[in-house]
């Protein structure tokens, strides 16, 4: 299995942007999110959570690795912020 | 010190240029007024139900915009019915309003029904109250972002506030 075998290439939607990332196969939702909220700049610290664009109802359990969403190179997430009310 | 409206409009076209993907993905219909320095914003809950926005942004962002929801039937600015009702305390039924440091109706100072005579209007952009990072909803998109996940949740989402 080559490098690429290992690799997923999506696009990731915030409110701050569309950027693309490159996760092994394997890698924890949780990570992925920690990855992708230091890339858009976000302050880290507040729950966010990885959905389907179809089903933004269901976040990502953050335990699961990604592979096991049967996400495809191409595919599009959305990051979302929960904040709170105050 | 007011801000020169032509630099609010240069942050609001940054703004609003960053989440056309998003709003596109999410069907948020964003209707900007770059003259009057208004920002109209449609989304849907998860059930289908419409809510309308307005957001004022004169001086943003010395200073956070103003939220307001517009009955989608009746056109009524800032009733309970044009609110949504969410399982935290993000919609507050005082004024009603987004209970949240991005939103000048939030603060006292600006509007009587404001919950909190405790925030600074200044601080809107570095605050942590509630221990939430307010930075992370410190551009339009972002605060459009934080309605909609208490708007698409089923675990979230409780209604209209009526």
């Amino acid at each position: 299995m080559n490098q690429g075998d290992k690799m997923l290439d999506i696009k990731v939607q915030s409110t701050r942007g569309t950027m693309d990332f490159s996760f092994l196969k394997e890698k924890k939702v949780a990570d992925a999110i920690n990855e992708v909220v230091k890339k858009f700049g976000f302050a880290p610290g507040d729950k966010f959570e990885l959905v389907f664009p179809a089903n933004p109802g269901e976040p990502l359990k953050p335990e699961r690795p990604l592979v096991s969403y049967h996400i495809t190179d191409g595919m599009v997430l959305v990051l979302t912020a929960i904040g709170g009310g105050v | 010190m007011a801000v020169d409206p032509e630099i609010t409009r240069l942050h609001l076209r940054e703004e609003l240029g960053a989440v056309r993907e998003l709003a596109a993905t999410n069907r948020w219909g964003i209707v900007p007024d770059f003259g009057r320095l208004v920002v109209l914003a449609t989304m849907y809950a998860h059930t289908g139900d419409l809510f309308i926005l307005e957001i004022q942004c004169d001086n943003y962002r010395e200073i956070p915009p103003l939220f307001e929801f517009i009955d989608p039937v009746t056109g009524e600015r800032g009733t309970k019915n044009a609110y949504p009702k969410a399982k935290d305390s993000l919609f507050h039924t005082s004024g009603p309003c987004i209970c949240a440091p991005f939103n000048r109706k939030a603060y006292k100072s600006v509007v009587e029904t404001g919950p909190h005579s405790d925030w600074a209007l200044g601080d809107w952009q570095t605050s942590t109250a509630n221990n939430v990072q307010w930075a992370n909803f410190s551009k339009i998109g972002d605060m459009l972002g934080v309605i909609y996940s208490r708007l698409s949740r089923p675990d979230w989402f409780e209604g209209r506030m009526k």
